[in-house]
Order: C-alpha cells, then sequence, then structure tokens
C-alpha cells in the first residue's frame, strides 16, 4: 500500500522548512488513503478519534470501581481480583490510551502548522507509531477481557498484557521522537526556539520528559516479562508485583508530565480569546519547561526503594512543582483582567474549557504538594485517586478546549457553541463532585485499592457515593462534547474561515483545514513568537 | 487528503529577507533523541540491578547465588571489541566527509563484522555464565539487560546497514553526510550502554 505523506522529502541542502507549494497530492482516496497515509494531520486525526473512543472505556471502568466503592466491607459487584483488574485496567486506559494520545494527536496535527512546517518530522514513522498504538491498545484491553492484565488470573494473557504496553509504549516514544524533532529542526525561516508557540514549546518539554522517564517504565515491563514467561516468578515476575512496579507512572511527579501540554493548549487560547499580548512570552516557556522539569518521575519507583518520597530533595520537589504554575495562572490572569483601552475578551467555547480547565490542573498540582507532606501519610489512600482524577479530567476539559479552538484546522468545521459550553460546564462540575469527596476520604485513610478486609469510617462509603454522580457527569459531559464533534464533522468541511478566532500564531496563516502541504506561499522570515498579531496590529497602525 | 481543497493562504509579515537554508539535520537530531530514549531503558535497568544488589549486600547476604560465575575475560573481549567498533565507524564518517569512499566503505564492513564479533562473544560468555534464570534475582536482571542490549546491538547494526548500503549507492558526501553520522552515533550509544554494563556487571560483580 502506497503511503502518503504530507510532502515529499525535501532535497539534500535544501531547506526542511520550506513549503512544498507544488508538492503532488496523494492520489488514494478512502479507506486505503487513511490507512496509506503518513500526512500528518490524518494520523492526528486518528489519534484523537480513537483516544476518544477509549476515553468511553476509561469512563466504564471508572464507573464500575466506583460503584464498588459504594459499599467497602464486600466487594459484590466485581469481586475483589476482578475489582483490582478493573482498577488498573481505569489507570492504564485513562492515561496511555485517552489522555496522552488525545494530546500527542492533537500535537499531531497543529505542532508542524505553528512551526511553519509543510510536515511532521519522519511522517513514516507518525503514522506508524499510530497503528502501534492501535494494535497495542488492542491486545491489552483484549488481555484483560480474557481475564489478563495486573492481577488476572490467565498467566499467558498477563504476558500478553506486557507485550501490549510495551507496544504502546513505544509507539507514543515514536511520536514523541517525530513532535520533538519537528519543533527542533524544522521551524519556518527565522523561527527561533525562543520565538515557538507555547503549545508546540509545551509539547517539545513534555516529549522531552517522556522520552527520558517512559523507557524507565518498558524496563520494568522487560523485567516482569522476562521473570514471569522464562523465570522462576521470583521477584519481577509475581501476578501481584506488575502494578506496584509500573505504579509510579500513575501518580506524581510523573503524572504531572500529562499537565505540561495542557498549559501550552491554555497558553495559546488565552490570549488569542482575551484579544491580548502576553507580557512575557518568555517567562511562560520558561515556566512550562520547569514545569516540565519537575514532573520527571521515573527516578522515584516505590517499589524498589519504599524511602524514596521520605527523602526532602523529593519534598522540595513537590513543593516546588507548584511555583510554575502559579507564575503562569497569575501572568493569564492579567491578561483576562478588564482594563482601559482593552479589548473584551471574546467568551467562546474554547476560553470556557481553559479556564475551567486551568482550576482544575491547579487543583491537582496543589493537591500534588499536599500529598508530599510526609505527616500526612496520604501515598496509597484515595487522595492518589483524586489527585489522578484532577489530572485526567482537568487534562481532558483543557484538551477538549484544544479540540474546540484547533477544530477549524482538525476538520475545517467549529464545535457548536451551546454543546461546547455545556459540556465545559458538566466536565468542571463533574471533576469537582468527583475529586473533593475522594480528597476528604483520603485524609480518613481510606485506602486506594479495595481489600477483602477493608475498613472505613463513617461516612466513607456516601463520599464514594458522591464521587460516582460526578463521574457520571463527566461521562454525561464527555458525551455531550462527543455528540457536538460528531454533528459539526457530519455537516462537512469548507464551511470554516482560515482563522475564524483572530489567532496570533502560523496555524491561522493557512486555510481550514489546511491544504496538502500546509501553506501554499512561501512563508517569510518570521520574527516574532506571534507573527499574525503583529500583521494585524501593523495593518491597523497603517 | 482532497487535491481541491481552497487553500486561502493569508499572508504574515516580511521584516526580513530570508534565512540561508538550513542544513539538513532532521535525521541526526531525531537520532539523538531514539538514542537517549534507548540509552535511558539501561540507566533504569541498570539503576535497578545496583539497588537490588546493595539491598541485598547491605543485609549483609551474598549477591550472586552460590556457584554462579560472571568470567570476566569474554566481558572484557567484548568491550574491547566494541570500543574498537566505535573508531572503525568513526573512521567511515571521517571517509565520508572527507570524500575518501574506499575507507568509509572499509570503517562500515570493519563495524559490521566487529559488531558480529561482539554477539559472538556474548553468546560464548552465555555458555559459560553458570546462572540459570530461574533461580535466582540476579539473573533475570542479568538476562534482561544483556539480551536488550544484544538488541540494541542489532537494531544500531541494522540502521548502519542500512545507511553502508545507501552509501554504496553513491549517496553521502562530504557537504551530506547526516544519515551516516545519525547511525554512527547510536552505533556509539550502543557502546557507551555496554560499558555502563561491563562496570556495574561484570566488574563490580
Amino acid at each position: 500500500m502506497t503511503v502518503t505523506d504530507t510532502a515529499p522529502a525535501p532535497e539534500a541542502g535544501a531547506d526542511p522548512a520550506a513549503p512544498a507549494s507544488a508538492a503532488p497530492s496523494p492520489s488514494v482516496g478512502g479507506l486505503a488513503g487513511v490507512v496509506g497515509s503518513g500526512d500528518h494531520k490524518v494520523v492526528g486525526r486518528l489519534y484523537v478519534g480513537f483516544s476518544l473512543t477509549f476515553l468511553l472505556v476509561a469512563l466504564v471502568s471508572g464507573l464500575l470501581v466506583g460503584a464498588e466503592r459504594v459499599a467497602t466491607e464486600t466487594t459484590e459487584v466485581l469481586g475483589t481480583d476482578t475489582f483490582f483488574q478493573v482498577f488498573t485496567l481505569y489507570r492504564v486506559t485513562a492515561v496511555f490510551l485517552f489522555l496522552m494520545p488525545l494530546l500527542i494527536g492533537l500535537a499531531l496535527v497543529v505542532v508542524p502548522l505553528q512551526v511553519g512546517a509543510s510536515t511532521v518530522a519522519f511522517p513514516r514513522a507518525a503514522a506508524s507509531s499510530f497503528w502501534g498504538w492501535l494494535v497495542g491498545s488492542g491486545l491489552i484491553l483484549g488481555a484483560y477481557a480474557g481475564n489478563g492484565g495486573p492481577g488476572g488470573g490467565e498467566a499467558d494473557l498477563v504476558d500478553l498484557f506486557a507485550l501490549g504496553f510495551a507496544l504502546v509504549i513505544v509507539s507514543l516514544l515514536v511520536a514523541c521522537v517525530c513532535l520533538v524533532t519537528t519543533v527542533t529542526t524544522l521551524r519556518a525561516p527565522g523561527l527561533s526556539l525562543k520565538q515557538v508557540p507555547l503549545f508546540s514549546w509545551s509539547i517539545f518539554a513534555a516529549g522531552t520528559v517522556w522520552l527520558l522517564s517512559l523507557p524507565a517504565l518498558l524496563a520494568n515491563l522487560a523485567l516482569f516479562y522476562v521473570d514471569h514467561r522464562h523465570g522462576g516468578r521470583l521477584e519481577f515476575g509475581t501476578n501481584v508485583s506488575l502494578y506496584p512496579q509500573i505504579s509510579w507512572a500513575f501518580t506524581p511527579p510523573q503524572l504531572f508530565v500529562l499537565l505540561v501540554p495542557c498549559l501550552g493548549i491554555i497558553g495559546e487560547i488565552i490570549p488569542t480569546f482575551a484579544r491580548a499580548r502576553p507580557r512575557s512570552h518568555g517567562g511562560a516557556q520558561a515556566a512550562i519547561g520547569l514545569a516540565a522539569i519537575l514532573s520527571f518521575g521515573a527516578a522515584v519507583q516505590p517499589f524498589f526503594n519504599a524511602e524514596a518520597t521520605d527523602d526532602a530533595f523529593y519534598v522540595l520537589v513537590g513543593f516546588a512543582a507548584v511555583l510554575p504554575y502559579l507564575a503562569l495562572l497569575g501572568l493569564w490572569a492579567l491578561l483576562l483582567k478588564p482594563g482601559k483601552g482593552k479589548e473584551r475578551p471574546q467568551v467562546d467555547s474554547p476560553l470556557h474549557f481553559s479556564i475551567l480547565g486551568l482550576a482544575m490542573v491547579f487543583a491537582a498540582v496543589l493537591a500534588g504538594a499536599v500529598r508530599v507532606i510526609d505527616v500526612l501519610d496520604l501515598a496509597g489512600t484515595s487522595f492518589d485517586t483524586a489527585i489522578f482524577n484532577y489530572v485526567i479530567f482537568g487534562g481532558a476539559i483543557v484538551a477538549f478546549g484544544g479540540i474546540a479552538c484547533w477544530a477549524p484546522k482538525l476538520w475545517g468545521g467549529r464545535i457548536g457553541e451551546p454543546a461546547g459550553r455545556i459540556a465545559a460546564l458538566l466536565l468542571f462540575l463533574g471533576t469537582i463532585v468527583l475529586c473533593l469527596p475522594d480528597l476528604w476520604s483520603g485524609l480518613i485513610d481510606q485506602p486506594e485499592v479495595l481489600q477483602p478486609d477493608t475498613t472505613v469510617r463513617d461516612g466513607v462509603e456516601a463520599l464514594n457515593g458522591v464521587s460516582v454522580a460526578g463521574l457520571a457527569l463527566i461521562t454525561l459531559g464527555v458525551l455531550v462534547f462527543v455528540l457536538g464533534l460528531l454533528r459539526s464533522v457530519k455537516k462537512g468541511r469548507d464551511h470554516e474561515a482560515a482563522d475564524p478566532w483572530e489567532g496570533h500564531t502560523l496555524e491561522w496563516a493557512t486555510a481550514s483545514p489546511p491544504a496538502f502541504a500546509n501553506f501554499t506561499e512561501e512563508l517569510p522570515a518570521i520574527q516574532s513568537d506571534r507573527p499574525l498579531l503583529d500583521a494585524r496590529t501593523a495593518g491597523e497602525e497603517s | 487528503m482532497s487535491a481541491e481543497i481552497a487553500t486561502v493562504g493569508r499572508p504574515v509579515p516580511s521584516l526580513a529577507p530570508p534565512p540561508p537554508p538550513r542544513r539538513q539535520q532532521v535525521l541526526l537530531t531525531g537520532t539523538l533523541f531514539a538514542a537517549a530514549a534507548s540509552v535511558m531503558v539501561f540507566v533504569a535497568l541498570i539503576g535497578i540491578y545496583l539497588a537490588e544488589r546493595a539491598d541485598v549486600l547491605s543485609s549483609g547476604g551474598t549477591w550472586l547465588p552460590d556457584g554462579a560465575v560472571l568470567p570476566l575475560t569474554p566481558a572484557n573481549v567484548a568491550m574491547a571489541t566494541l570500543l574498537m567498533s566505535s573508531f572503525t565507524v568513526q573512521w567511515a564518517v571521517y571517509g565520508i566527509d572527507n570524500d575518501d569512499r574506499p575507507s568509509a566503505y572499509l570503517g562500515l564492513g570493519l563495524t559490521m563484522i566487529l559488531g558480529l564479533a561482539f554477539l559472538n562473544v556474548t553468546s560464548i560468555l552465555y555458555q559459560r555464565l553458570e546462572l540459570v534464570l530461574a533461580d535466582s534475582v540476579p539473573a533475570v536482571l542479568i538476562y534482561t539487560i544483556t539480551g536488550l542490549h544484544m538488541a540494541m546491538i542489532v537494531v544500531a547494526a541494522g540502521y548502519l546497514l542500512v545507511m553502508a548500503f545507501k552509501a554504496l549507492g553513491g549517496q553521502f558526501s562530504s557537504g551530506d553526510s547526516a544519515g551516516l553520522q545519525a547511525s554512527a552515533f547510536y552505533w556509539h550509544a550502543s557502546v557507551a550502554v555496554f560499558a555502563l554494563i561491563w562496570y556495574s556487571i561484570y566488574i563490580l560483580k
């Protein structure tokens, strides 16, 4: 099958960022055109579509776990073993089958456009990363369905889970290499790394941290697989040890890497919709970079070093992690603050998603800072569950805002305002109702994972019931958003203006949806972090 | 994608003449990131190995099971072989950079032979390694680490082979050797990983 790239590879010595206006468009259409496509926009759309599909799996498993916790004395709904399997299914699906690929998919569409490139770096590798991720995701879900996964009873399927999970991680890392290389080498002439738009910068920062940290997860899976499949199941390969070995990827600080691209999305949406020029692009870049560095969590693996979380450096990093978020919060609040001579903000659904999502993201890092206080002894309680859900659904709210904002570039349409606003509100309220009870029950020692002999204090079961209601609200919000999205996609393309929001960065300089090789005109030297805003200002002045 | 999609490109400000075209660095940069990720797998594994070893030793136990032998001679030969291959692969890059193609072909050929020699030495080492995988934690760690490293060497050799064929096909010159440099960089990374393994496993025992 022919693989069609966004643009042909440039000749040796030629400028890879140069537009390929004369690039031939692919002649393969239909399903073959999608399956064989190396066009970054097609691959990104596939990532977004399938990660939203897997979100439904995560929500169902989360609702099952929540329902089981309403009565903690028995595990009547699922049974003890199945409860643990569904619990891990929820974690794995939410992070590696939903939020991370959703952010990567959005980045695959937007980042090359933002940096003025005609293609993503290594387009065939990017396409392979999607198909590898999809196959790996299928293996993971298939393994769970057949009683595999951490805590599963079928040894072969537990091995299959490890292989599928490793394939998912390798595939996502390949996508990270493509994105990070795009930002590093395929920028438009004149666009320096310091001027790269915040979303592209955040993907560069998060991608680098993922490239340096997720290989440790591969190492954990390799040790498990060798010991479980070929060894004596002595330490690494016992079924009960699998999740504890990989649990560091689902707790802070590593979990917070998922928030870094969200910061980039918010950093694009707020200035655009506030119709204002941010004061310090470099400061925002530094804060996002610091947030990424402080999220490196591969060195904190409690399975191998139980005292790692008592270390003074770990505690210090836990507190310091709040600082970049605080700085960005201040920076963006200034943009939204009404003032003399300032234009009124454009209050559309992407701005709703961004502001409400930012509140949840900030709640997540604040809770993360409280978690490192040793005397509270919160690790392993439902306080961790609350932080996890804040990150996943706070991140989802922001990512949905990103989809709503870049919808014209994704498929050439726009999500309806009512659907967008209702979804944002439902997701926001749902996340609060889901997480606050878990924070409280964590403070009074409810364990994260129910065991047959689990006893909890009075009132905790009622709190758990409220949590389930929160997840139900979130599910409703997701359905409203997805229906709005499907309606917009069904309406068809070619109706949207190139720049419906009066955007600031290069992706708005091309058609919606973008042409085959992204830009049809040769880009001049870019000398600013907001070239379109400059053009608009210069036009108004003249 | 449809070729008929209207393209209404919007002008962006031209405040200065475009700079001269940049050199093709995409493959080299991508390889650098991929190599960093590959190295981190081993950094994590060696970290776990050393942490487990320190735990056992601090509790007064012995790390390797009774009767287990970690022969140093084949490990040293493997290390020396890979170090030599680092020189030969760099010689190949130097050859291309100076348009000295015979030297480049010789360097690439020798690197391939040394890579095969390394795999051969490792198989000898496995035969002499009296360590049963199913019997101990150190065995699981050692076989996982060395096995994955052999996989890395095979990937690096495959990458180098592709670039060698490209060189034989007339590609690469003094002004454009990024592809060969990239594959050589990945090879160096796999040698550096073995140096870490050699010290942590075979020297420290």
